[in-house]
């Protein structure tokens, strides 16, 4: 954590890069190093003094809250068994030396998002390989060369260091009318949206009015809050003679749960009796657009959601509120 | 006053082992005796010498491993004397009867050895001395065998590279020779001895003929090598524990499928001796 000490991630010099895309809209990132030692503990030891040696996998997990904004940065890395290398940097054109964590594999996500808010991106990543601040001297060619290509994409643009205060101000005041005033003043800067951000250039904003969910309970019923949660099984494949895996694998299926909240209209509450003769399964195509262009920033598309739980609210300070959990697995080759 | 594990040194062949369990047994065969025209037995009666053995769970130094001296050298046919074994005030002479090496991913090798006793035992638990420690050094974790610097290579020491996890097992038969008058055996032989590799990876390998060797089945598996902790920064000191896979034959092959899980295969593979 040596390179965190004197700022927080969100300030200019602390720029996060997962698989060669700068992320945008990164409000926390927090990373956990486990040694995984243990004591060697043996009959006879008396009082000397205590030795520590490695009993486990050596992995650091980093964990990353951030606004979805532009393009979705991890989905693909949850689902799929792709490992990925990840660099704090302090600015695209200053590598040297990049907090690194290389061989990374992501196996949790989830997406939140409440009237009001614009959704959040909540993921991990498990780190494998080496973690921390390690000279570019000591790094492989394949990881200069991804570095090297950072510094390509997104060097030269200083601008883009306010970004973490314009969302800062938002996070705090939770008031639309003055993102929507910020933005508009700044919205031609480069925020570095990446080579694959579909509008690379310019921000894309989601907000109430850009995200649409297409289930037929939610037509009429008015949607307060969801969230997306997507948990992969992925097992790295440690080899004897190697204290790094030799690869990951992703074990399927991958367990989908979508939440939602939403106030009552004609709503009719399903009879436990009915399950599970009567199931109620559901597909869901969840878009999330851009607040002003309608440029499209990620569509979730999840078949056969099996309704799990229902909770069914209400109260004297309130509307009727239902919370509905629908879960499904995902298969793949 | 209890017996402090901390204060229970375990010695073999004068060398201190870091042991994590140790189990002392003893027994005594009996049979009971039971003659026509009485209901109840009539008596025991013994029929085998005293029989005792000691487990001892460690993990192993690879510049300090006596049990892998004695079972290479069983291997070579050079047959050791019974082995001084001391064990929290307890002092004995034991035969080797099993070894054995496992190996699992990011963890230091850990060790069982049982060795066979064939006289009484006279002592009583006692503590060690705050003076007898016989010299021994553990200053450091570095010597200590781990999964991290042992490898499957063949003769040149290119590795395999694919073994998930290994098990070792060294085992060997002792008969003793009882003379009339004695309840403790006047010789211990060796008759023989096996040893036996069983790892886990995702080879897939078919046994097609009996006999079949691990050269003819596996890739650069002829050596195993276990090295200290040491090996993952020195190029010294490594004091490697070695053992031939050669003309050693797969005995068994399966293949294991599980959910959750990727599938596995476990090859095991038996020498004998």
């Amino acid at each position: 954590m040596e390179s965190l000490i004197n700022s927080r991630i969100t300030n200019k010099d602390q720029n996060l890069y997962v698989g060669g895309d700068r992320i945008v809209g990164v409000q926390s990132v927090s990373i956990n190093k486990n040694f995984n030692l243990g004591n060697l503990n043996y009959a006879g030891i008396g009082q000397k003094t205590v030795n520590y040696l490695p009993r486990g996998a050596q992995i650091s997990t980093v964990n990353i809250e951030s606004y979805l904004l532009n393009q979705d940065f991890f989905l693909n890395y949850v689902t799929g068994s792709e490992t990925v290398n990840s660099f704090i940097l302090k600015s695209s054109s200053d590598l040297d030396p990049p907090y690194s964590m290389l061989n990374g594999y992501l196996n949790s996500y989830s997406c939140q998002w409440a009237v009001g808010q614009i959704p959040r991106i909540s993921t991990s990543i498990n780190v494998l390989g080496n973690a921390g601040r390690i000279p570019t001297g000591s790094l492989g060619a394949e990881i200069i060369a991804e570095l090297q290509l950072i510094n390509t994409i997104y060097d030269g643009d200083s601008s883009n260091d306010d970004w973490g205060t314009i969302l800062g101000a938002v996070t705090t005041s939770q008031d639309w009318s003055y993102l929507t005033s910020i933005i508009t003043s700044y919205e031609d800067w480069n925020l570095g949206g990446g080579a694959s951000s579909p509008t690379t250039g310019q921000l894309l904003i989601p907000y109430d009015g850009s995200i649409s969910i297409n289930i037929d309970d939610f037509q009429t019923n008015r949607v307060q809050l969801f969230n997306i949660d997507i948990q992969s099984q992925k097992f790295p494949i440690y080899n004897m003679g190697a204290r790094q895996p030799s690869r990951v694998d992703i074990v399927y299926p991958i367990d989908v749960t979508c939440q939602f909240t939403f106030e009552v209209g004609n709503y009719e509450s399903p009879q436990i009796t009915d399950s599970p003769r009567y199931p109620i399964i559901e597909d869901l195509s969840l878009v999330v657009n851009d607040y002003k262009t309608d440029a499209n920033i990620v569509t979730y598309n999840f078949n056969n959601l099996n309704l799990m739980s229902e909770d069914y609210s209400i109260s004297a300070e309130g509307n009727n509120i239902v919370t509905v959990i629908y879960n499904t697995k995902m298969y793949g080759n | 006053m209890a017996i402090k594990f901390s204060n229970c040194e375990i010695i073999v062949d004068n060398k201190k082992i870091l042991a994590q369990n140790a189990t002392i047994n003893q027994s005594n065969t009996l049979t009971p005796l039971k003659v026509i025209g009485y209901r109840n037995v009539l008596n025991n009666t013994p029929t085998d010498g005293l029989k005792n053995s000691i487990k001892i769970d460690y993990t192993p130094e690879t510049h300090n491993e006596p049990n892998y001296i004695i079972s290479q050298m069983m291997i070579n046919y050079s047959y050791p004397s019974p082995v001084e074994i001391k064990v929290a005030g307890y002092a004995m002479t034991g035969y080797l009867n099993s070894y054995s090496l496992s190996l699992e991913e990011n963890n230091p090798v850990k060790a069982s050895v049982e060795f066979s006793i064939f006289h009484e035992l006279t002592d009583s638990l006692t503590e060690q001395s705050s003076t007898g420690y016989l010299g021994y050094n553990n200053s450091n974790s570095l010597r200590i065998a781990h999964y991290w610097a042992s490898q499957i290579s063949n003769a040149d020491y290119t590795t395999n590279g694919d073994i998930i996890t290994l098990d070792y097992n060294f085992r060997a038969n002792w008969q003793p020779i009882y003379k009339i008058g004695s309840s403790i055996p006047s010789q211990v032989i060796l008759l023989g001895s096996q040893e036996t590799f069983s790892f886990t990876s995702e080879y897939e390998s078919n046994i097609t003929y009996s006999g079949l060797s691990v050269q003819d089945s596996l890739v650069n598996c002829s050596k195993l090598r276990i090295n200290n902790l040491s090996y993952d920064w020195t190029t010294t000191g490594w004091f490697p524990l070695d053992f031939s896979l050669t003309d050693g034959k797969i005995i068994s092959h399966t293949i294991n499928l599980s959910e959750n899980s990727i599938v596995t295969t476990q090859a095991e593979i038996v020498k004998y001796y």
